[in-house]
């Protein structure tokens, strides 16, 4: 069996911090931040999302995806509602479309306006089995909180991603605002890079842009519990509503290593199965990869059709 | 302050949709029943036909004969005495579509035939 990879929640590379830092690592997130301002934000981005936002009150939280009408995943929103107003965290290289989508069909007779908060805000994730301690490493005065709530500390918003069971932390901020990375520096707290991000996320199967391209279905790339089969119509629900109803998930997002080179794009396995890489890395003298593969893929040792030996987990 | 608040925070607009001049099509049976629900208030309704977010294609037609609104920010196209108003905000969805009546018990009414779109619902209310 390959060893593993860097792993945040095992802390078994120690890439990000010093002495007995809690087993989490920190990142900042090159992600594209709306802001949704006006008559009606709730409303009008219920009628988008998968997910039910039109009860989001100040002070809560909704994630969702952005689908189209066949179903396949365009966006991963974070919706956070900030008084009348909404912070709407998405993926960075998405950005445009979605905007395009939120825009385009506001209602005449609505005045509502979406702003671009790209400059102005600045997020950061914590990611790790042991990322509410190093939060509270950072802020002591921070209490529980529940998955569908943020918690203000004067201008920085803290909050766990929904489906992450508490391994993913979300801290927005203004950009005029250093008291986050003044605590970071106290608490010798390093900042990970993109590359080392990149790791973490294949080795928790978060998916990236790489995957949320608007070829796969939600569950296809671990998202299915951002979707709501009872919240009326949103694109795409016709779609989601009959894959539940037929029980006909076939595909799950899985973690791959190996020694050699990992190729992006379809690959046949040794037995005619086929998966599709959509990232992959380099890390130390292994190599690291998503893919979307058949459920009937087992974990373990598999090799390629041409001989390459991958782990799957 | 907050995070959105306070003095010297201000955020840039994301762009506004484009706008196109709208023409739009409309059959005889649609002038017919168009007319008819009119009930002689051409001079002060209008068709207003709008497109906004929502069903399981991405947006949703609506069609409804109201007091003429205030007529800046829409485009007015006058079929046999009756004015349709489209808002500029809706001018890329809604050019070129052609408004058809149906008369028949099961799924009867207006219906909107639309170039733009690449899909639509079964219902024909929600378009992509």
């Amino acid at each position: 069996m390959l060893p593993s990879p860097v792993d945040a929640d095992n802390h078994s590379v120690d890439i990000m911090s010093k002495s007995e830092s809690p087993k989490a690592l920190v990142f900042e997130s090159k992600s594209s931040i709306s802001i949704f301002s006006g008559d009606g934000p709730a409303d009008h981005l219920n009628n988008i999302l998968t997910g039910d936002v039109s009860k989001l009150a100040d002070g809560g939280r909704v994630d969702a995806l952005v689908c189209d009408s066949n179903g396949r995943v365009r966006d991963v929103l974070s919706c956070f509602g900030i008084g009348d107003e909404i912070i709407v965290l998405g993926i960075y290289e998405n950005m445009a479309d979605t905007r395009s989508l939120l825009t385009a069909g506001i209602p005449w007779n609505k005045d509502l306006v979406l702003y671009d908060g790209n400059d102005a805000l600045r997020h950061f994730m914590i990611h790790g089995e042991e990322a509410m301690e190093l939060i509270k490493l950072l802020y002591p005065e921070i209490g529980e909180f529940p998955d569908n709530k943020f918690v203000s500390i004067g201008d920085v918003i803290v909050s766990k991603n929904s489906i992450s069971h508490g391994r993913h932390i979300d801290i927005i901020y203004r950009s005029d605002d250093d008291s986050f990375m003044s605590r970071i520096l106290e608490n010798s707290v390093d900042v990970g890079a993109y590359e080392e991000w990149e790791v973490v996320r294949m080795q928790s199967r978060f998916p990236s842009a790489k995957e949320v391209d608007g070829t796969h279905l939600p569950s296809d790339i671990g998202l299915g519990e951002l979707v709501s089969l009872n919240k009326g119509c949103y694109p795409g629900q016709e779609i989601h509503a009959r894959l539940d109803s037929r029980g006909s998930e076939k595909k799950h997002i899985v973690t791959i290593t190996s020694y050699e080179p990992i190729a992006l794009g379809k690959s046949r396995l040794e037995g005619g199965l086929a998966i599709e890489v959509t990232s992959a890395t380099e890390f130390g003298d292994r190599h690291i990869a998503l893919a979307v593969a058949p459920k009937q893929i087992s974990k373990g040792p598999v090799l390629t059709s041409i001989g390459q030996e991958y782990e799957i987990a | 302050m907050g995070i959105l608040g306070g003095g010297g925070f201000t955020l840039p607009v994301v762009s506004e949709v484009e706008v196109v001049d709208v023409s739009i099509d409309m059959t005889d049976a649609a002038r017919s029943a168009l007319s008819a629900s009119m009930g002689g208030d051409e001079d002060t309704h209008v068709l207003l036909i709008s497109a906004q977010s929502g069903g399981c294609s991405g947006y949703m037609y609506d069609m409804a004969i109201v007091e003429a609104p205030d007529a800046s920010g829409f485009q007015i196209i006058e079929i046999d005495k009756i004015r349709v108003f489209i808002h500029n905000k809706d001018s890329v969805m809604l050019n070129g579509i052609r408004v058809d009546y149906k008369d028949s018990l099961m799924g009867g009414g207006f219906q909107i035939e639309n170039p733009n779109a690449s899909k639509s619902c079964g219902c024909g209310q929600s378009f992509s």
